[in-house]
C-alpha cells in the first residue's frame, strides 16, 4: 500500500468497538442476592463470570496528518482502546482499522511506532543495544540503524547515555528511549500513551516539539494524556472518552464553548485595609460568588448571569483597588470536567 | 520472519547470560559434579564408575533445574513486566516472539551443559578416563531431556502462575521418569481396578517419557552408558521423540498465547 493511496483513507477508524473483560467468577447465587440475576436452587454451586465493560461502543476517525488527542479520566478506556489498536488485546466487538487494514496486521505494524504507558523496558539491556534491537525488530536496514540510533539519542536528548544500562535510566529518561525506539522506522502513525508523565516541564516541552515536527513532517500522532494544558497547545483535534463511550469528538475551536462563562474579577485591600476586602467577601459568599483569597487579593468567580457591576460599586465604596476584570470562556478542563460529571 | 526471530533469541541469550541466578545454579553443578570425586575415592568399585554416574546425574538434575526455572521465568516476566508492550506492537507474529524466545532459553541450556560437560570431561580426565562415544551419547540424551522440560515448563507457565508451573514441571519431570514403573504396574493389573490401570496407561502415552533419557546406571531397557548396547540407533529414537514432544509443547503453547489479551 503506497502513501498516495491513503489521502482519502483515515489513519485509525474505530467502529463499534467493545471491549469486555472477565475478572472473577461468582456463583449465580451471589448475582441473585445482589438482583443481577434470578436466583434459582438448583444453579447456586454453578458459577457466572464477572464482567467489566472497558470500552463500549466506540467509534472514531484519526485522519492522516493531523494530531489527535484522546482524553479522560482515570479508567475511561483510552488505554484499552489503543492497546487493541496496537494488537496487544482484541476487541470484543466491533472494528479498528488503521490504514484501511484490520489489526493485528504485519504491513500495518511496520507503519506505526508505538509508547505505551509507563513503559518497563528490557533493564538489563543498555541504550545502543536497545534501540538496535528495536531496529531490527522494525527491519531497518544494518547500514542505516546505526546512524538512526545516533540521531534519535540525539534528538531526545540522550546521547550521552549511549551505554547506559536501562535499569539505571529515571522515569523521564525511560519515556525518551521509549519515544526513540517508537520512531526508530521511522513509521507514519505513531501513537503515544500518556508521552508527557514523568517529564519535567522542560522534557513536556521537548516532546511537544517533537510531536509538532512530526507533524510537519507529515506524520499523523495519536496520544493519550492528562495534561490538558499540552492537549490545548498541541492537538488539531481531541476525543474524549469517559466510561468507555465517546463523548465528544471535534476541533477545539468546536467544542469548546467561545461565550462568555463566568467573569473573574480581582480586587486588592484599598489605603483603609484588609477590612474593606472583608466587607467584599461576606458579600460574594451572601450571594452564592465564588471567591479565592491569595496573597491579600481575592479573586471572584462571577456566574455569568451576574454583571459585574454591583461588584465593582461595592467595591468603589469600600475603597478596594480593583487589579482585573476579565471575562473567562470554556477551557478544555471545563468540557473535560463536565463530560466526566455527565 | 528468520531475522525477527533470531533478534529475540539473541536478546533472550543476553538476559540469560546477564541473570545472576543462572551462574549460581552453574557453580552448584559444578560443584556435584567435583564432589562426585570424593564419593568415587569411597567407592568400593571401580571410582571411574561412580564418577560417570555422579558426574551424569548432576548434569541432568541440573539441565533440569535450569530448564524449569527458564521455562516458567522467561515468558511470564515478559508478561508480567509489560515488556511485552514494546514487543508485540512491533512487526512481528506472536509465534515469532515465542519460538526466538524459545531458540533463546535452548541456546543458553546448550551454553550450560557444555559447561558443565566440560568440567565433568576434566574431572574424567584427571583420573585416567575421558571423552568416549557413549558418553558423548549420554550427553545428547541429556540434552534432548531438558529441552523437553523446557517445552514443558513452556506451556505449563502460559497456563498458570512460575510457582505453580514449577512445581508441576518437577512432578511431571518424576512422573516421566517412572514411565517404566506406571507401564509394568498398568500391565500386571495389581490395582485390582481395570479403570485405573486404562488411566496408567493413557497417561503414560500423554506423560514426557523421560525414562528414555535416563542412561546413567539404568538398565532395565538394556540401556546404560555401562553397557555394549548403548547404539545411536537409541539415540536417534529418543531424540526423534522429544523433537516430537517439544513441538506438540511449542504448538500448544502458540495456540495459547495466539489470542490470549496482554493486559
Amino acid at each position: 500500500m503506497g502513501k498516495t493511496d491513503d489521502i482519502a483513507v483515515p489513519a485509525i477508524r474505530a467502529e463499534g468497538l467493545c471491549k469486555t473483560f472477565v475478572v472473577c467468577f461468582v456463583p449465580i447465587a451471589k448475582l441473585a442476592k445482589s438482583g443481577a440475576k434470578e436466583g434459582r436452587p438448583e444453579l447456586d454451586r454453578k458459577v457466572l463470570p464477572r464482567q467489566v465493560e472497558a470500552v463500549r461502543d466506540l467509534g472514531f476517525e484519526v485522519r492522516p496528518g493531523e494530531i489527535f488527542g484522546l482524553l479522560g479520566p482515570n479508567g475511561s478506556g483510552k488505554t484499552t482502546t489503543i492497546k487493541m489498536m496496537m494488537g496487544l488485546i482484541f476487541p470484543t466487538a466491533g472494528t479498528i482499522e488503521v490504514f484501511g487494514e484490520s489489526v493485528p496486521n504485519l504491513e500495518v505494524k511496520r507503519r506505526v511506532g508505538y509508547l505505551p504507558e509507563n513503559p518497563t523496558f528490557y533493564d538489563y539491556l543498555r541504550a545502543d543495544e536497545f534501540l538496535e534491537l528495536s531496529a531490527r525488530l522494525c527491519g531497518v536496514s544494518k547500514r542505516t540503524r546505526r546512524r538512526r540510533i545516533r540521531e534519535l539519542l540525539e534528538r531526545v536528548g540522550l546521547a550521552e547515555a549511549l551505554n547506559r544500562p536501562l535499569r539505571k535510566f529515571s522515569k523521564g529518561m525511560l519515556q525518551r528511549i521509549g519515544l526513540a525506539q517508537a520512531l526508530i522506522h521511522d513509521p507514519d502513525l505513531v501513537v503515544l500513551d500518556e508521552p508527557l508523565s514523568g517529564l519535567d516541564p522542560l522534557g513536556r516541552k521537548e516532546v511537544r516539539d517533537l510531536i509538532g515536527e512530526l507533524r510537519s513532517q507529515g506524520k499523523t500522532v495519536l496520544f493519550s494524556s492528562h495534561i490538558l494544558s499540552d492537549v490545548e497547545m498541541i492537538c488539531d483535534r481531541v476525543g474524549i472518552v469517559v466510561r468507555g463511550r465517546l463523548r465528544d469528538i471535534g476541533k477545539l475551536s468546536n467544542l469548546l464553548s467561545a461565550r462568555v462563562t463566568e467573569t473573574g474579577v480581582v480586587l486588592a485591600c484599598g489605603p483603609e485595609g484588609p477590612g474593606s476586602l472583608a466587607e467584599l467577601a461576606a458579600m460574594a459568599l451572601e450571594r452564592g460568588w465564588e471567591t479565592l483569597d491569595v496573597e491579600g487579593r481575592l479573586r471572584f468567580r462571577l456566574p455569568q448571569d451576574t454583571d459585574p457591576a454591583e461588584l465593582l460599586r461595592a467595591a468603589l465604596d469600600q475603597s478596594a483597588r480593583v487589579v482585573s476584570v476579565t471575562p473567562i470562556s470554556e477551557s478544555l478542563e471545563d468540557l473535560f470536567v463536565r463530560e466526566a460529571m455527565r | 520472519m528468520i531475522d525477527r526471530v533470531l533478534a529475540i533469541a539473541g536478546n533472550t541469550l543476553r538476559e540469560t547470560n546477564r541473570n545472576r541466578v543462572m551462574y549460581v545454579l552453574l557453580l552448584f553443578a559444578v560443584m556435584m559434579i567435583l564432589g562426585s570425586v570424593t564419593m568415587g575415592k569411597l567407592a568400593l568399585q571401580d571410582p571411574l564408575i561412580l564418577i560417570k554416574d555422579l558426574g551424569l546425574a548432576a548434569i541432568s538434575l541440573f539441565g533440569m533445574i535450569i530448564a524449569v526455572y527458564l521455562g516458567v521465568t522467561v515468558v511470564h516476566r515478559e508478561l508480567e513486566q509489560k515488556t511485552v508492550y514494546f514487543i508485540i506492537p512491533k512487526p512481528l507474529h506472536r509465534t515469532e516472539f515465542l519460538l526466538g524466545k524459545f531458540m533463546g532459553m535452548a541456546a543458553t541450556l546448550v551454553i550450560q551443559l557444555v559447561v558443565m560437560s566440560g568440567v565433568f570431561l576434566l574431572v574424567l580426565m584427571a583420573y585416567g578416563g575421558g571423552g568416549s562415544q557413549v558418553l558423548l551419547k549420554a550427553l545428547l540424551l541429556i540434552l534432548a531431556e531438558v529441552m523437553v522440560i523446557l517445552s514443558v515448563a513452556l506451556l505449563l507457565s502460559s497456563l498458570t502462575g512460575p510457582i505453580l508451573a514449577g512445581f508441576l514441571s518437577l512432578a511431571l519431570f518424576v512422573l516421566g521418569r517412572s514411565s517404566e514403573f506406571i507401564a509394568t504396574l498398568a500391565s500386571s493389573g495389581r490395582t485390582g481396578l481395570s479403570g485405573l490401570d486404562l488411566l496408567l496407561r493413557a497417561a503414560n502415552y500423554v506423560l514426557p517419557d523421560f525414562h528414555l533419557f535416563a542412561v546413567s546406571g539404568a538398565v532395565s531397557r538394556r540401556v546404560s552408558i555401562h553397557g555394549e548396547f548403548f547404539s545411536w540407533a537409541y539415540v536417534g529414537y529418543a531424540s526423534g521423540y522429544a523433537v516430537l514432544y517439544i513441538l506438540i509443547m511449542l504448538g500448544l503453547t502458540i495456540f495459547r498465547l495466539r489470542r490470549k489479551d496482554l493486559v
